[in-house]
């Protein structure tokens, strides 16, 4: 008989800036869409409100990172992203081989979330990432953006506001990428809700002898 | 006294021989009108001030211009000088003759002023104060500079025109019995102040039909309120503000360069075509690899039931 392993991965402040930052993330992206498209065919905002909700949600969502950040500090929950393992490029080497190939075989994922390590290794470089190249400098250029007077006043000869907005579309654009492939990978937990289901309530479900690998079972080679 | 009085006729006599025998030399006038302070107290009270600025004026289109062209020559040539001797021609005189230099044949560089008076007339500025409003309440002819690329700077002058009598209470009291106050006026513009800063008054307040050589000011409620008139792709200021600069920047630059060293940002407005592509790819890659892995996922489970 299968036994049902759960495991307390996200705390409550995690999850409430999760679904915080899901919600105003949905929020700049629909109304960032409405500024840079704006007077298009299709238009999801009209342009004055589109900057209301452009500005109040990237306050927010600026002011969150900033406590997010903070709080990872204080609890050690920063570690999920720096922490350093054994053998790290081999097991993101692992993650990739199971996404791009071995999850239409049906086999098991090579790692299982545990408290200290809820991210897979692949996850952890990619989290990481998002969040040092994307979700900061997206923040920063909107700031920069929101109160003209602290960007750059030129960059390379040319006026600094046209090169800070530029990278702050292109940001937006990985970011909305990325979200793309963040919602789609929930799906792919031990059911097609769990992983959901688990950032609602904290606890991750694992049935044990159906699909997770614990890493220390695993061998050296993919 | 009277010695006084003497002194200053024989003074005067000698300004007037000297300024006949001199003639047309620019560097005459100067000597007493390029004093700042070069000014005389009318009947009623007010000061009429005679000084231009020497300096602006050689760094104007006019430049090379002699006083006398636009003077009468018959009202300076005496001391003092004649009641007409400050405005003897007007712009029109030299600038709508077909045989004038400046009316060249390329559409961008030609003057248009026979268009700019006509829609001078049109303008709330000239149906309301009619007469009394000319090209120089404006234009001064000793500072006069071609538009050029709009810098902040350029800009700040063009508006400083405006506010000259909208941002001046007192002065604006003087033409008209209505009491303005410009903030209020755009308490709905977001960023009031960088507005200001950035885009010309004459770019709202103007009429964009053609000719739209910005020269029929529009009363204040048929000014552009709409935001979606600028900030979009197809943005008006193309047709006003940034008119002249793309088109020379492209002939200097070529069409990339122009686009990659535009240092003007307008949301919706500043689209490079190579940035929205590339996000489509990343957006429009990400979609179409989701969807493909959940098919293959689908499919997998699929056969795997079978």
């Amino acid at each position: 008989m299968d036994t049902v392993h759960r495991e307390y991965l996200h705390p409550l402040w995690v999850r409430v800036w999760h679904w915080l930052n899901a919600a105003l993330f949905f929020a700049l992206a629909v109304s960032g869409f409405s500024l840079h498209f704006s007077g298009s065919a299709v238009q999801l905002l009209p342009f004055r409100t589109a900057i209301l909700v452009h500005n109040a949600s990237g306050a927010l969502f600026t002011i969150a990172l900033i406590l997010y950040v903070i709080l990872l500090g204080i609890t050690g929950e920063w570690r999920q992203y720096l922490g350093l393992r054994p053998r790290m490029l081999t097991l993101v080497g692992q993650n990739l081989r199971f996404y791009l190939i071995d999850v239409f075989k049906g086999a098991p994922h090579p790692e299982s979330p545990t408290r200290t390590q809820k991210f897979n290794a692949l996850q952890q470089v990619t989290y990481l990432f998002v969040l040092v190249i994307g979700m900061v400098p997206v923040a920063i250029t909107g700031v920069m953006l929101s109160v003209p007077e602290t960007a750059p006043k030129q960059i390379l000869g040319a006026g600094g506001i046209w090169p800070v907005a530029v990278l702050h579309t292109l940001l937006a654009y990985g970011l909305v990428a990325f979200f793309v492939g963040h919602v789609y990978l929930t799906t792919m937990g031990p059911t097609l809700w769990s992983d959901i289901k688990s950032m609602f309530t904290g606890w991750h479900e694992r049935v044990h002898g159906q699909a997770d690998i614990q890493p220390q079972e695993q061998g050296d080679t993919p | 006294m009277s010695g006084i009085a003497f002194v200053l006729l024989l003074l005067g006599s000698a300004q007037a021989d000297t300024i006949l025998s001199r003639g047309s030399s620019n560097e005459w006038c100067w000597r007493c009108h390029g004093m700042a302070t070069f000014s005389v107290l009318r009947a009623d009270g007010t000061i009429r001030t005679l000084s231009a600025d020497s300096t602006a004026f050689l760094a104007s289109n006019h430049r090379r211009l002699r006083c006398v062209t636009c003077h009468s020559w018959e009202d300076v040539q005496v001391f003092p000088h004649g009641k007409n001797a400050h405005m003897a021609q007007t712009c029109t005189d030299c600038h709508v003759a077909e045989s004038h230099p400046l009316n060249r044949t390329d559409p961008l560089q030609a003057m248009h002023f026979r268009e700019i008076t006509d829609e001078f007339r049109k303008s709330v500025h000239y149906q309301t104060e009619d007469h009394a409003f000319s090209c120089f309440s404006c234009h001064d002819p000793h500072r006069f500079r071609k538009s050029e690329n709009p810098s902040l700077q350029t800009i700040g002058t063009q508006n400083g025109v405006c506010l000259g009598c909208h941002g001046d209470a007192a002065r604006f009291a003087m033409l008209s019995e209505r009491r303005i106050d410009l903030s209020a006026k755009h308490a709905w513009l977001p960023r009031r102040e960088m507005h200001w800063e950035h885009v010309r008054c004459l770019d709202c307040h103007t009429s964009y039909a053609p000719p739209n050589l910005s020269h029929n000011i529009l009363p204040a409620d048929s000014a552009v309120h709409a935001c979606e008139q600028c900030h979009r792709q197809n943005s008006i200021l193309l047709d006003k503000l940034y008119r002249y600069r793309h088109v020379e920047e492209r002939s200097r630059n070529g069409f990339v360069n122009a686009a990659l060293v535009n240092d003007s940002y307008v949301i919706g407005s500043t689209r490079n075509r190579y940035l929205d592509l590339l996000g489509a790819v990343l957006v429009g890659g990400a979609c179409v690899g989701v969807a493909g892995h959940g098919f293959g996922r689908w499919h997998s489970a699929r056969k795997k039931r079978k």
